[in-house]
């Protein structure tokens, strides 16, 4: 685990004189609250600094650079791969300030809003104009648009609508040597490299964002949502499957094991049938007539597959209860353990039965609990694994048993992550996709945006190739579960498994 | 198929067929120090400044390999030789297609409509090709073969080289194989075309749609003679004087379309259409066949990126700014959902190309927009860039083309920026 350094006393005044004293953390009691995000990592920052302008943030990587010192940039700290985890002591620049909707301009459908803006704020300011943002992670209400550019964040209407990459048009960014640039524009296309498709999903490692352009899209005419019980995982995922084979993209495709019906069932009180080992949410939209086509075809499909209930709602009060156990799943699997680690892995839709038969098996010879809350349309699964984090041991199998899921989420020919990102959580899981040349061409393009260290860094400084978010998304940064006495032998990928 | 350029032919020509050959191909070319430029089906290749030098073409059409179609994942994955319409064809067996349209699908090839960042009307719903790509094979200036992304269709590994080199014009790297997210068929298709007097109008009717309930598949707002020729074309009798043709192309159940088509109509209507018809298929056909044509045909044709509104007044002030310093027959194509414009000059002299050039970039360079000139004769190309300025992001362009090609062995010169 990092030790504590704290700031030296010049850093902080040089920090303080940009944005004044109560802007800048440093007391090592204030500091524990930096040091978490949403995931089971943890590591102590040696100052944390809340600029409210972009020329702040400028203003503040120059001085970090003049103290040798690594910067990590943090929206709500909701990841959940230990993105916003400040490694190497780095001085953490939190963007919670910087929330403004910049321009809005309803016509042309784009929004320009600072980082610190929450997710789901951008479509209640746009609501009024009949226009919404589309990424809609389940942390919404609470994560930034800043964090989500890092991550590339998706949520489960990015079945049909896409991730965040797909609705970002430009970004102005703060670079390594602290100038300020803009990478695309309110355009949907520029010349020269799409640096901001390079940069959205980069983890925080290139830049930190300090305005985002995005594109708006119209609210839909008509939504329909449908929730489906089901005897069997299996009838579900056929469920799922047979959606798809009809030819459809419902705007939604989410399913629930019993493990996480038991969870929200005291919570909510859904009255899910007992029986019930799966229940799938079916969410299709557009214009009336479009909807009613899909819905006719959805409901056949699930009566075919032996639906055991069938609920239906399509006005918001409905729509918003029923949809209340899957956005609260998480929240609510509090009631079976007192800690989760949330795992994101992607399989190709076909292989989702077998792979969540695998993920059942890792379960039982780990002696861990898993809860399954995923989105099947799109082949990404969320196994929460239910530990208890004051048990050394428990902790180790959970951290087993997420590797071993990711190991079998990538044999089935997936990924390692579909919207939580790499972060500390599967950086030493990334040989399982890529091989040497792979990672090294990656790395190349953080050479490009970091560049030499600036000319006056002090020499001695630590490497400053990994200015930006140190120890993330390449193997060998951090050690995922360190603060819990894991070390980088508990868990060695038993191989590589070529993409090709 | 003729591998010059800009007045170079190469002294070697390689078609390599396997991943083995290619890296091997590259990477000898690259030691011996010679230049290369990558080709697919040559629709493209012209687009970009001229090269610096050019050794070698590396044809990829032979590149094609086993098609990888997973129907129930809808994803997609195939070697950069293999053309758009082949692989539509397969795809459209399992009732699916790629997202993005491609211009001449017949000709273009996966390798070089990902390099190049081709599109289609299909833009204006779906968008470009950026959007669909979810995994690369990319095999870099030293024949080293690397890979990003994945075969799933969400996924964040590592960083998105598959983004970066969408649209680098294989100045990074040659794209060898690509992953593509699908979407299913459409049951049904139904275009139909409007016609107006002035462009107040056109706008309103096309701005409703693509702002409206349900997205078209394709909103194309023609301008100059192409708008008439268009509405001749779908079968009806082309009016007379300026006219702004609507080409709309919906998609859907029976019943939504029936839906949209009444929508579409009664849209027209209200905004005091000329004339407006529901088309047959094959006059669908020969009315989204025009527009390709005339970009085939054209002698100049630019390609402008902007805010959907900026598209359309820029489309009108370059056609009284151009025609008012030089006969020529200028018609513009704005695809209203994407914002972008597509400038066809039909007949010019080389000669007047240059002034001509410049006072339609000079219109674009109005507005917060970006833009590529696509065809053009080779005296332009000695007069200035082709793609617009990237702005204060050129020195980081510059380290990472450094980064992946510093000996400049890949399609040197021709980039942005003169990358």
């Amino acid at each position: 685990m990092s030790s504590k350094t704290l700031a030296s006393s010049s850093l902080i005044s040089d920090l303080t004189n940009v944005v004044g004293d109560q802007y800048v953390v440093w007391k090592p009691e204030d500091l524990l609250v930096y040091e978490y995000d949403g995931s089971i990592d943890k590591a102590p920052p040696q100052a944390v600094v809340l600029p409210s302008s972009a020329e702040e943030v400028s203003q503040i990587v120059k001085i970090a650079n003049r103290h040798g010192a690594y910067i990590v940039a943090r929206g709500a700290g909701t990841s959940l791969s230990g993105g916003a985890v400040p490694l190497r002591n780095s001085v953490v620049i939190a963007l919670t300030r910087l929330t403004n909707l910049i321009e809005v301009d309803a016509v042309n459908r784009v929004a320009i809003v600072e980082p610190g803006m929450i997710n789901l704020h951008l479509s209640q300011k746009v609501s009024h104009l009949g226009l919404f943002y589309a990424p809609d992670p389940a942390s919404q209400k609470t994560c930034t648009i800043g964090g989500n550019i890092g991550e590339n964040a998706g949520g489960p209407h990015c079945l049909a609508l896409g991730v965040t990459t797909n609705h970002v048009l430009g970004l102005e960014v703060v670079l390594a040597d602290g100038s300020l640039t803009w990478f695309g524009g309110t355009q949907r296309e520029s010349s020269g490299y799409d640096l901001r498709g390079a940069f959205v999903g980069s983890e925080g490692t290139l830049g930190i964002v300090t305005k985002i352009a995005v594109r708006l899209l119209p609210k839909p005419e008509t939504i329909h949502s449908m929730l489906a019980a089901f005897t069997t995982m299996d009838a579900a995922s056929d469920t799922v499957s047979e959606i798809i084979a009809a030819g459809m993209v419902p705007s939604a495709l989410e399913m629930m094991d019993r493990n996480t019906i038991d969870a929200v069932e005291p919570f909510y009180h859904p009255g899910y049938p007992a029986e019930a080992q799966a229940v799938l949410i079916v969410e299709v939209d557009g214009l009336k007539e479009s909807v009613e086509e899909q819905t006719e075809t959805v409901l056949d499909i699930c009566n075919r597959n032996g639906a055991m209930e069938i609920r239906e709602a399509d006005d918001e009060e409905t729509r918003d209860k029923l949809w209340q156990t899957r956005k609260g799943a998480i929240g609510a699997y509090g009631t079976i353990a007192p800690t989760y680690y949330l795992v994101d892995g992607v399989v190709p839709r076909t292989k989702l039965r077998e792979v969540l038969q695998q993920v059942d098996q890792i379960a039982v010879e780990l002696d861990v609990t898993v809860a399954n809350v995923f989105h099947a349309g799109d082949g990404n699964i969320h196994p929460a694994i239910l530990f208890n984090e004051r048990n050394p041991e428990e902790v180790k199998q959970a951290i087993l048993a997420g590797a071993k899921i990711l190991e079998a989420c990538v044999a089935a020919g997936g990924a390692l992550s579909g919207e939580h990102g790499i972060g500390i959580e599967k950086q030493a899981y990334m040989p399982l996709v890529f091989n040497e040349d792979d990672l090294e061409a990656m790395s190349r393009l953080r050479t490009a945006f970091i560049g030499e260290s600036p000319e006056d860094a002090p020499i001695g400084v630590p490497s400053l190739g990994e200015r930006f978010n140190p120890g993330k998304v390449f193997p060998g940064g951090a050690v995922h579960g360190e603060a819990y006495g894991i070390t980088a032998e508990s868990f060695r990928p038993t191989g590589t498994q070529d993409w090709q | 198929m003729s591998h010059s350029l800009d007045g170079f032919t190469p002294s070697t020509i390689e078609y390599p067929e396997t991943l083995e050959q290619l890296s091997s191909a590259l990477g000898s070319e690259h030691k011996a120090g010679k230049s290369v430029i990558p080709h697919g089906g040559g629709t493209r290749i012209g687009i970009g400044n001229i090269p610096t030098a050019y050794d070698t073409a590396i044809d990829l059409s032979k590149f094609t390999g086993e098609i990888e179609h997973e129907p129930g994942d809808m994803t997609v994955v195939a070697n950069a030789g293999v053309k758009i319409a082949t692989l539509n064809d397969l795809l459209a067996k399992e009732g699916q297609r790629l997202p993005f349209e491609i211009r001449n699908p017949s000709q273009a090839t996966v390798g070089g409509s990902v390099a190049s960042n081709a599109s289609g009307h299909r833009q204006s719903s779906t968008g470009g090709i950026r959007d669909w790509v979810i995994g690369m094979q990319i095999v870099l200036a030293d024949g080293t073969v690397t890979k990003s992304g994945g075969r799933v269709v969400k996924n964040v590994q590592g960083y998105e080289m598959h983004r970066l080199n969408t649209g680098a014009f294989g100045t990074l790297g040659i794209v060898s194989q690509a992953a593509f997210k699908l979407l299913p068929l459409p049951p049904e298709q139904q275009t139909i075309i409007m016609w107006f007097g002035n462009r107040e109008s056109a706008q309103d009717v096309g701005m409703s749609l693509v702002n409206g309930l349900f997205m078209p598949e394709a909103t194309s707002l023609i301008a100059g003679s192409l708008a008439n020729k268009t509405v001749t074309a779908s079968g009806e009798s082309a009016p007379t004087g300026d006219t702004w043709a609507l080409l709309v192309r919906l998609g859907g159940g029976v019943r939504s379309i029936e839906r949209q088509v009444n929508e579409v109509v009664g849209a027209g209507g209200a905004n005091s259409a000329t004339g407006y018809a529901v088309l047959s298929e094959s006059a669908a056909s020969a009315a989204w066949s025009a527009l390709d044509d005339a970009e085939t045909n054209a002698k100049l044709s630019v390609r402008m990126t902007s805010l959907p509104v900026a598209t359309m007044s820029t489309a009108e002030s370059i056609r009284s700014a151009v025609s008012s310093s030089a006969q020529s027959d200028v018609s513009t194509i704005c695809d209203l959902g994407f914002g972008a414009l597509t400038v066809l000059v039909a007949d010019t002299e080389d000669s007047d190309q240059v002034d001509i050039t410049n006072s339609i970039t000079s219109e674009i360079e109005k507005h917060p927009a970006s833009y590529v000139i696509e065809k053009c004769g080779l005296s332009v190309k000695q007069s200035r860039d082709v793609f617009s300025d990237v702005g204060s992001s050129i020195d980081l362009m510059k380290r990472i083309k450094n980064q992946y090609d510093p000996t400049n062995t890949l399609n040197p010169g021709r980039f942005a920026g003169k990358i």
